[in-house]
C-alpha cells in the first residue's frame, strides 16, 4: 500500500470527524446543514475509495442531495413558523384545522404568549441554536470516547472474512444481471429491498398522517434564473435517471439511485413555482406512491404459489422481472420524495 | 392421521409474510376503503395464522429441525434472507394476531372521522404487519428494515392525535428507536465483519464468546432493551404510551414492547446464551428491580389513568427483565418469558383501552374525578379490574401462571448454584411478591373510585367495540392461567442453539 | 505496519469513531436538527464499518455488505424524512424545535380539558 495513498486516507478520515464535529458542535442551524452536505460528499469520496460506486452514487444523490434538499426546506418552514406572529392571520393563514386531529386539543392550545417577543427577534434567530450546556460534558465525553475505543478494539481482533463474495459470484450466472450489488438487492437478498421500499413509502404515510400541505415557504416571486435553469436541468435529470435504471443491471446505479435523480428533478419543478403547487388526483398520487412495492410483491406471489418460496423468480425472467420491478420502484421512490419535499398530504384526500 | 407436508408449511410462512406486506400496502394505495380492508383481512389473515399453527402442531413431531425455515426467493442462507417460523414465533404471531385484532374493533368506534380514518388504518396495518415480519424474520439485517417499519408506524400512530403532548411523546419515541435500531445494525456489522453471515441460525452455530461477539451482544441487546423501555431508558415510554389514541396505546403497550423482548429472547437463544454470567444476571436483576419499583412508585403517585397504565408497563418489564437472570442461571426455564409477554400483552392492552374507554366517555382521564363515569360504567371498570388482577397475579389467571413460573424458575435457579447467587435470586422471588403488592396497590388506585357511593354519570356515547373489546381482551388474559398448557406446547418446538 | 493498514482495517476505525461522535451529538445538543443530524453521523459511521469490512483483504468488495449499506442509506433518509415532518408539525403546536426536559403537560395535574 503505498504512502501517498494512506497520507489521503488519513487526511479524508481527519476531514470527515472534523466536518461531522463542526457541524453538531455548531449554533447556526444552517451552517450545521451546509456542514452535513458538505460530510455527505465526503463520505461519497470515501465510498469511491472503498471501491462501492454505486453506494458513492446513491450516498451523493440520496444521503447529500435528497436529505440536503428536506434539510433546507425544513429550515425554511422553521423559520418561518418562528418568525409568523401567531395572531396574524391575514397575511399568511395557518393551515386549516385538521380532521384527524379534531377530537384533540385544537392547535389554537399551544402556548402562544410569547409570540410577539418572538417575532421581535425575527430574522436569523429563528434558525440559531444554544450551544450544550457545560453540565455532563466530561461524563459524555468519557462515555462516548470509550464506546469508540471498545468498538476499535473489537474491530482490530477481527480476522479477514471472505464475507459472501464467493458465494454471490458463485451464483452471478443465474441473477438474471451481470452486476454484484444489484444481483444481490433484486434476487438474491430482494426481500430487503421490498420492505426499504415499504419504508419509503411508510415515511410518506407518516409525513401525510401529520396534516395537510401548505405553500412552500413564501419567497419573493422567482426570477428568471429558477425557470430557466429548471427548462435545461429537467430533461437532463430524466435523461440519468433512466440511464442509472437502465445501467443498473452491469454497472453502477440502479432504482434507488434513479429514483433520487428522479425525485431531485420533481423538487427542482417544485420549487421553481411554489405558489402553484402540483395538486395531482389524490387518488392517483396514493397509487403512485403504493405502484412499486404492490408490483413488486405482486410478481413475488408467483414464487408463492409455483415455488419454491416467495419473490423467486425463474432465472431465464429475472431479468425483464427484474427491470419492471426497478422501474416501478424508481418511480415510486421519486414520487414518495417530491411528496415528502412538499410537506404533508393533499387537501383534496379529505373530503 | 395427517401430517402436513413440508411444503405446506412452507407456503404457510410465505404467505403469512406476503400477506403481513400485503394488506397495509393495499391500505395505503386506496385509503379509502383502508378502514374495510382492515376489518375484513385482519380475521381472515387471523384464520390463516391459527391454520397454520394447526398444521405447524400437525406436522412438527415429525420435522428433523424445531422450524420451518424458507429461504425467500428460492435462495438459502448464507446468501437469502430466511424467514424463520417456530414455535416462539407462531407465539408471538398470535399475540399480535389478537391484540390488533381487539384494537380493530376498537378503533372502529374511537376513529370516527372519514379523514381520519383514511390516515390511521394504513398506518395501523402497516404497525400489525411490521410486528408480524419481524417475528417472521431469521436475518440479522432484515430484523434492522422490520424494527424500523414496526417503529416508524408506530411513531406516526402516537402523533395522530395531534396534541401537544403526543407529538412530544412521539418525537422521543421516534429519536430513542432510532437509536436503538442504528445500535442494533452496528452490532450485525460487527457480527457479518467477523464470521460473514446474518442468518440468525448460522450465526448461533458459528457463535463463541469471544470479543465481537460480546459487543455485537451489548450493542444489539442494548438497542433492544432502550426500545423495550427497560429501565434505565424508559423515560419515553410514558409520555408515548399515555398520550397516543387508545388503541394505539393498547396496542404499543401489549405487543410492542414484548415485540422488542420476544427478539431478545430470540438473540439470546440463538446466538448470546454462551455469555450469559453470574455478573451479568445480577446486573440484569438490579436493573429488572429498580423498574419494578421505579414504574410503580410512578404509577402509584400519577395524575392520569392512562398515565398509570403506561408507568405499571414500566414496572412489568422490569419483571420480565427479572426474569433473564433466572435463564442465565437455569436456561430450560425460557418459556416463562413468553408466558410473562404473552399474559401482561393481554391484560395490559385491556388495561389501556379500558382507560381509553373511560377517557372518552368523560372527557378526560384524571384520576381524581373519574368517580361518576366509573360508578357508571360496569363493564370497563371490570375490564380494568379483571386485567388488573392479571397483572397483580392472582391466582387462576395468565399473570399468575406466568409469576408462578417465574418463582418456580427462580427456586429451581436457586437450588444448583453457589452461595451469593442463591442470595441474589432470593432477592428477586422477594421483588417478584413486592411488585405484585405494588401493583395490587395500583390497580386498587385504578378501580376504587367505582365502589365509593356518589353521583354516577355514564359520560359521552362510546361504541360496543369500546366497551367490549377491552374486556374480551381481559377475559383472554385470565383465561391464560387456564390454556396455558396449550402455549407449553408450542413452545417445546423452538429453535435454541446447543 | 504500513501494510497492516489497509483501507478495510482504517475505515472500520473511522467509522467507529463517526458513530461515537454522533451519539456524543445526540446526547449534548437539544435541537432537533441537530439531534436528526447526529444520528444520521451515527448511521454513516455504521455505513463506514460495512463498506471498510466488504473492502478487506485483497478479493473484490463484497457486494452483500455493499447492498446492505445501500438498504440502509435509503432507510435512513426515509426515518430523517419523517423525523424532519414531524419537527415541523412539532414547531407548530409549540412554537419551538426542541425537546425540553422535565415534565409534560400530561403529567401535572391541570389539563387544557379543565378549561
Amino acid at each position: 500500500m503505498n504512502a501517498a495513498l494512506l497520507t489521503f486516507d488519513f487526511v479524508l478520515l481527519a476531514g470527515l470527524l472534523g466536518v461531522a464535529w463542526r457541524c453538531l458542535a455548531s449554533t447556526d442551524l444552517f451552517r450545521a446543514v451546509v456542514l452535513f452536505i458538505t460530510f455527505g460528499l465526503l463520505l461519497a469520496i470515501a465510498w469511491v475509495r472503498l471501491e462501492a460506486p454505486d453506494i458513492a452514487l446513491a450516498e451523493a444523490a440520496i444521503g447529500a442531495g435528497i436529505t440536503g434538499a428536506l434539510l433546507l426546506v425544513t429550515l425554511e418552514r422553521l423559520k418561518h413558523i418562528m418568525n409568523r406572529p401567531r395572531t396574524d392571520t391575514d397575511h399568511d393563514p395557518a393551515p386549516p384545522p385538521d380532521p384527524v386531529a379534531s377530537d384533540a386539543d385544537a392547535p389554537g392550545a399551544a402556548p402562544t404568549g410569547d409570540a410577539a417577543s418572538r417575532a421581535a427577534d425575527a430574522g436569523n434567530a429563528a434558525l440559531s441554536c444554544a450551544p450544550a450546556p457545560a453540565r455532563g460534558r466530561w461524563i459524555t465525553l468519557v462515555v462516548t470516547v470509550g464506546l469508540a475505543g471498545l468498538l476499535m478494539a473489537t474491530l482490530a481482533t477481527q480476522e479477514h472474512d471472505p464475507g459472501l463474495q464467493p458465494t454471490v459470484a458463485e451464483h452471478m450466472d443465474v441473477s438474471g444481471v451481470d452486476h454484484g450489488i444489484t444481483a444481490v438487492l433484486l434476487n438474491f437478498r430482494s426481500w430487503d429491498t421490498l420492505l426499504e421500499l415499504a419504508m419509503v413509502l411508510l415515511a410518506g404515510l407518516g409525513a401525510w398522517s401529520l396534516g395537510r400541505h401548505d405553500a412552500l415557504p413564501a419567497r419573493p416571486t422567482p426570477g428568471p434564473v429558477l425557470p430557466g435553469a429548471v427548462r435545461l436541468l429537467l430533461p437532463v435529470a430524466i435523461v440519468t435517471g433512466v440511464y442509472l435504471l437502465w445501467a443498473g443491471s452491469h454497472a453502477p446505479g440502479g432504482a434507488f439511485q434513479a429514483g433520487a435523480v428522479l425525485g431531485a428533478a420533481g423538487i427542482l419543478v417544485s420549487l421553481a413555482r411554489p405558489h402553484e403547487l402540483p395538486d395531482p388526483d389524490p387518488r392517483l398520487l396514493r397509487i403512485g406512491v403504493t405502484a412499486g412495492a404492490l408490483l413488486f410483491l405482486a410478481i413475488g406471489l408467483w414464487g408463492l404459489f409455483a415455488g419454491p418460496a416467495l419473490l423467486t423468480w425463474p432465472s431465464e425472467l429475472a431479468y425483464p422481472l427484474i427491470l419492471i420491478i426497478e422501474t416501478g420502484a424508481t418511480l415510486s421512490i421519486a414520487l414518495t420524495l417530491v411528496a415528502l419535499f412538499i410537506g404533508g398530504r393533499s387537501p383534496r384526500e379529505d373530503t | 392421521m395427517s401430517t402436513a407436508s413440508p411444503d405446506t408449511l412452507i407456503f404457510a410462512t410465505g404467505a403469512l409474510a406476503a400477506v403481513s406486506l400485503g394488506l397495509p400496502l393495499l391500505a395505503s394505495a386506496w385509503p379509502w376503503q383502508a378502514r374495510r380492508i382492515g376489518l375484513l383481512g385482519l380475521p381472515l389473515a387471523i384464520l390463516g395464522l391459527l391454520a397454520a399453527v394447526g398444521l405447524f402442531l400437525d406436522a412438527a413431531p415429525g420435522m428433523d429441525a424445531p422450524a420451518v425455515r424458507v429461504g425467500l426467493g428460492g435462495w438459502e442462507a448464507p446468501l437469502g434472507v430466511t424467514l424463520h417460523l417456530d414455535g416462539l414465533a407462531l407465539a408471538m404471531l398470535l399475540l399480535n394476531a389478537l391484540v390488533a385484532l381487539a384494537g380493530s374493533l376498537y378503533a372502529r368506534g374511537y376513529i370516527h372521522t372519514a379523514a381520519g380514518e383514511r390516515q390511521f388504518w394504513p398506518l395501523w396495518l402497516w404497525l400489525w404487519g411490521g410486528l408480524n415480519l419481524l417475528v417472521l424474520s431469521g436475518d440479522a439485517f432484515n430484523l434492522f428494515i422490520t424494527l424500523e417499519i414496526a417503529s416508524l408506524s408506530a411513531v406516526a400512530l402516537v402523533a395522530l392525535t395531534g396534541d401537544t403532548d403526543a407529538v412530544t411523546g412521539a418525537m422521543r419515541y421516534l429519536l430513542i428507536n432510532l437509536l436503538g435500531s442504528l445500535s442494533f445494525l452496528l452490532g450485525a456489522a460487527l457480527l457479518y465483519g467477523e464470521f460473514g453471515v446474518l442468518d440468525l441460525q448460522l450465526l448461533g452455530e458459528l457463535a463463541d464468546d469471544g470479543p465481537t461477539v460480546r459487543m455485537a451482544a451489548a450493542l444489539m441487546l442494548g438497542g433492544l432493551l432502550m426500545k423495550a423501555a427497560v429501565f434505565p431508558l424508559h423515560v419515553w415510554l410514558a409520555t408515548a404510551h399515555a398520550s397516543a389514541p387508545a388503541p394505539v396505546s393498547g396496542m404499543l403497550s401489549g405487543m410492542v414492547v414484548a415485540a422488542m423482548f420476544y427478539l431478545i429472547l430470540r438473540l439470546w437463544l440463538l446466538i448470546f446464551a454462551p455469555l450469559g454470567t453470574p455478573a451479568l444476571a445480577v446486573l440484569l436483576g438490579l436493573l429488572g428491580s429498580a423498574a419494578l419499583v421505579w414504574g410503580s412508585l410512578q404509577a402509584l403517585r400519577a395524575p392520569r389513568l392512562k398515565i398509570v397504565a403506561a408507568y405499571s408497563t414500566v414496572a412489568q418489564m422490569g419483571y420480565i427483565t427479572l426474569a433473564f437472570p433466572i435463564l442465565i442461571l437455569h436456561p430450560a426455564a425460557w418459556p416463562v418469558v413468553v408466558f410473562f409477554a404473552f399474559a401482561h400483552g393481554l391484560a395490559k392492552a385491556a388495561v389501556l383501552m379500558a382507560a381509553g374507554t373511560v377517557q372518552k366517555a368523560a372527557g378526560h382521564d384524571r384520576m381524581n374525578a373519574l368517580g361518576p363515569v366509573l360508578r357508571a360504567r360496569g363493564r370497563t371498570v371490570f375490564a380494568l379490574g379483571l386485567g388488573g388482577i392479571s397483572l397483580m397475579g392472582l391466582p387462576l389467571t395468565g399473570g399468575f401462571l406466568a409469576k408462578y413460573l417465574l418463582l418456580e424458575a427462580g427456586l429451581l435457579a436457586a437450588a444448583d448454584t453457589t452461595t451469593i447467587m442463591q442470595v441474589w435470586t432470593a432477592l428477586w422471588v422477594v421483588m417478584v411478591a413486592l411488585g405484585s403488592l405494588l401493583a395490587t396497590a395500583y390497580i386498587l388506585r385504578m378501580v376504587a373510585p367505582a365502589f365509593a357511593a356518589g353521583e354516577r354519570n355514564p359520560g359521552g356515547h362510546v361504541s360496543a367495540g369500546m366497551e367490549w373489546m377491552p374486556l374480551a381482551l381481559a377475559v383472554g388474559a385470565a383465561a391464560m392461567g387456564l390454556a396455558g398448557a396449550s402455549l407449553t406446547g408450542l413452545l417445546e418446538h423452538t429453535t435454541v442453539a446447543a | 505496519m504500513i501494510e497492516s493498514l489497509d483501507p478495510g482495517t482504517l475505515y472500520p476505525f473511522g467509522g467507529a469513531a463517526l458513530f461515537a461522535l454522533g451519539l456524543h451529538g445526540l446526547i449534548r445538543r437539544r435541537h432537533l436538527i441537530l439531534r436528526i443530524l447526529a444520528v444520521n453521523i451515527m448511521g454513516s459511521g455504521v455505513f463506514m464499518v460495512f463498506l471498510g469490512i466488504a473492502a478487506r483483504g485483497n478479493a473484490p468488495p463484497d457486494p452483500v455488505a455493499q447492498a446492505l449499506t445501500l438498504t440502509g442509506i435509503v432507510v435512513a433518509v426515509s426515518a430523517t424524512a419523517f423525523a424532519l415532518a414531524l419537527t415541523v408539525h412539532l414547531a407548530r403546536l409549540t412554537g419551538y424545535a426542541v425537546l425540553l426536559p422535565g415534565p409534560l403537560q400530561t403529567h401535572r395535574d391541570s389539563h387544557p380539558d379543565d378549561r
